[in-house]
C-alpha cells in the first residue's frame, strides 16, 4: 500500500515538475537580460553590425567574433545609371570548431547567415556656376599654357587636380581655388533589407532533458544617410546617421548537464539552454564618422590609417555601445594601387546596459576584434 | 524640325556624351546661362542639340573610392572648329577628386 502511495505521489509531483518546465521561458529578467546583451554585441559586433553602409569595410573580409569564432562576408555590387547602386551581401558565423563557412545549403541558407539586399542612390550636383565666363576663360587661359608647356595636345582634357600637383605656385592655387568654389562632395541615401536564420538548440524539459532545435528566419532594415567629407582635392571620411529595425530570437544562456549513461558507470554531457527562446524588436540609432589619415613619404606612396568611431543605442533593450575599428593599410605605389592583397584592422568595443542607470564593468563591456579583409575602400560608400 | 530650322536660319547641332567610371564616380554637365541642358552620371550616354553662336560650358567632376579609371568622350555633330572631338580618359589612386570647366562656342 505505501509503495503505491509513493507510486502516485511520485507520479504527480513528475506531473507538475513538466507541467512547470513548459511553461519556462527566457522571460525571466535576469536570463533575459544576459541574452539581450549576447545579441546586442552579437549584432553590433559583426561585419554588418554597426557600419552605416553596406560595403564599409570592403567586399570579402572576416573578423574575429568574441569566443564564438568569427564572421565571413561576401558582397556583390552593381552600379547602375543615374547614381543607383545595388548590392547583395552575405554574412556568415564560423564557429570556431568548424572547417568551412557554408552560407548555403540545399535547404536554402544555413543557420547564422544573414543575407542583406542593399539600395543606394547618391545624390550628387557639382558646378561651376558661382565662377563667371571671365573667371572661366582665365582658368582656360592657364591650362593652354600648362598644356604646350607640358606638351598635351588638348588643354581640355587638363584635370584641375593635375595642375594642383605639376604646375606653378600660381597655377596650383588658381586650380585649388576654382576647384574649391564648385565641387561639392556627395550625399548617400542607403536601405538594406535583409534576413538572419536562426538555429536555436533548447529543452523545455529540465527533468528528461529533451532538446528541441528551432529555426528562426528574422528581418533587419537598415536607412542610413551618409555625408561624404572632403578638403581640397582628398576625400576625408564621411559622416554618418542610421537607424536599424531587427527582430531575434533570444535563448537563455546555455547550461552543460552531465547526466548518467543508462545503467552503466559512464556519463555523458549536454549543453542545452532551458526554457523556450524568446522574441526581442530593437530599434537602434546609430552616429558613425570616417577619416582617412594619410602619411605621405619620399617616393609619394602613402601609407594610410583610416578611423571610424561609431556611437550605436538600442532603444528596446536600453543598451549603448561605442565602437573604434583603426584599419593600417600599408600604402600605394605611385599609380595609387594598393600594396596588398589582404589588409588588417583592429575593433575596440564597449557596450554597457543601461537600464539600471549604471555603466557595465569595463572589462566586461570591453571587446576587442581582428580584422582581416581584402583592400579596403578609402571611401566605403563608392 | 528641318523645315522650320532651315525656314528660320537656324544652325543646330547635336553634342553626343558618353562617360565610363570604373571605382569612382563621374558627373558632367552641360551648362548655358545656369541652366543645366545636359548631366549624366557614372556609366551613361546622352545628347542634346546646340546653337552656334552660343557659349556653353562643358563641366567634369570625378570622386574616387578604389584605384579608378574615367573616360569621357564628347563628339559633336555634324563636325565643327568650335568643339573638336574631345576624350578625357584618366587613372586614378583611392580617395580622391577632381574636375574642371571649359567655355566653348561652335560656329
Amino acid at each position: 500500500m505505501t509503495r503505491k502511495i509513493l507510486l502516485v505521489t511520485i507520479f504527480i509531483a513528475n506531473g507538475f515538475m513538466v507541467s512547470a518546465q513548459n511553461r519556462l521561458s527566457a522571460s525571466d529578467d535576469s536570463i533575459r537580460r544576459e541574452a539581450t546583451s549576447n545579441a546586442v554585441k552579437s549584432k553590433l559586433s559583426s561585419p554588418l553590425g554597426a557600419a552605416a553602409l553596406s560595403n564599409f569595410v570592403s567586399t570579402v573580409h572576416a573578423s574575429s567574433f568574441f569566443k564564438q569564432g568569427v564572421n565571413g562576408k561576401i558582397e556583390l555590387h552593381k552600379g547602375f545609371k543615374a547614381g543607383w547602386n545595388a548590392g547583395l551581401s552575405l554574412d556568415q558565423k564560423i564557429g570556431t570548431t568548424d572547417t568551412e563557412a557554408l552560407p548555403l545549403s540545399l535547404t536554402g541558407i544555413s543557420p547564422g547567415t544573414t543575407v542583406l539586399f542593399n539600395l543606394q542612390k547618391m545624390i550628387w550636383h557639382p558646378t561651376f556656376d558661382i565662377l563667371s565666363d571671365e573667371q572661366i576663360q582665365q582658368l582656360n587661359d592657364v591650362e593652354t599654357a600648362y598644356a604646350k608647356r607640358n606638351n598635351i595636345a588638348d588643354a581640355r582634357t587638363v584635370g584641375l587636380r593635375e595642375i594642383r600637383n605639376n604646375g606653378t605656385d600660381e597655377e596650383k592655387k588658381m586650380a585649388l581655388d576654382a576647384f574649391n568654389s564648385g565641387f561639392k562632395e556627395p550625399f548617400f541615401v542607403n536601405a538594406k533589407v535583409g534576413f538572419t536564420k536562426t538555429a536555436i538548440m533548447y529543452s523545455k524539459d529540465s527533468f528528461n532533458l529533451t532538446p528541441i532545435t528551432d529555426n528562426f528566419v528574422t528581418p533587419t532594415f537598415t536607412f542610413s544617410l551618409v555625408k561624404v567629407l572632403g578638403s581640397g582635392f582628398n576625400v576625408s571620411g564621411y559622416f554618418a546617421l542610421s537607424y536599424n529595425y531587427s527582430v531575434n530570437y533570444i535563448g537563455a544562456t546555455a547550461t552543460t548537464f552531465t547526466i548518467p549513461f543508462g545503467n552503466t558507470r559512464n556519463y555523458y554531457s549536454t549543453t542545452l539552454s532551458l526554457g523556450k527562446p524568446a522574441k526581442q524588436m530593437d530599434n537602434t540609432i546609430t552616429a558613425e564618422f570616417r577619416k582617412n589619415i594619410f602619411f605621405k613619404n619620399a617616393i609619394k606612396s602613402a601609407s594610410n590609417i583610416v578611423i571610424s568611431p561609431s556611437v550605436n543605442y538600442c532603444i528596446d533593450s536600453k543598451a549603448a555601445a561605442i565602437f573604434l575599428p583603426i584599419y593600417f593599410i600599408k600604402g600605394t605605389d605611385a599609380s595609387g594601387k594598393l600594396l596588398d592583397g589582404l589588409q588588417g584592422g583592429l575593433r575596440f568595443g564597449y557596450i554597457t546596459n543601461t537600464l539600471s542607470g549604471k555603466f557595465t564593468n569595463f572589462n566586461k563591456g570591453f571587446n576587442a576584434q581582428l580584422i582581416v579583409s581584402a583592400p579596403l575602400d578609402l571611401l566605403g560608400v563608392l | 524640325m528641318p523645315f522650320i530650322t532651315n525656314f528660320l536660319k537656324i544652325d543646330f547641332m547635336n553634342i553626343n556624351i558618353k562617360t565610363l567610371a570604373e571605382g569612382c564616380h563621374v558627373t558632367v554637365n552641360i551648362k548655358v546661362q545656369g541652366q543645366t541642358l545636359l548631366n549624366l552620371t557614372d556609366n551613361d550616354e546622352g545628347n542634346v542639340n546646340l546653337f552656334s553662336g552660343i557659349t556653353y560650358r562643358f563641366e567634369w567632376f570625378v570622386i574616387t573610392a578604389k584605384v579608378a579609371h574615367i573616360k569621357i568622350e564628347a563628339v559633336v555633330a555634324p563636325d565643327n572648329e568650335g568643339f573638336p572631338p574631345l576624350t578625357i580618359e584618366k587613372d586614378y589612386p583611392p580617395g580622391v577628386q577632381d574636375g574642371n570647366v571649359f567655355l566653348f562656342t561652335l560656329n
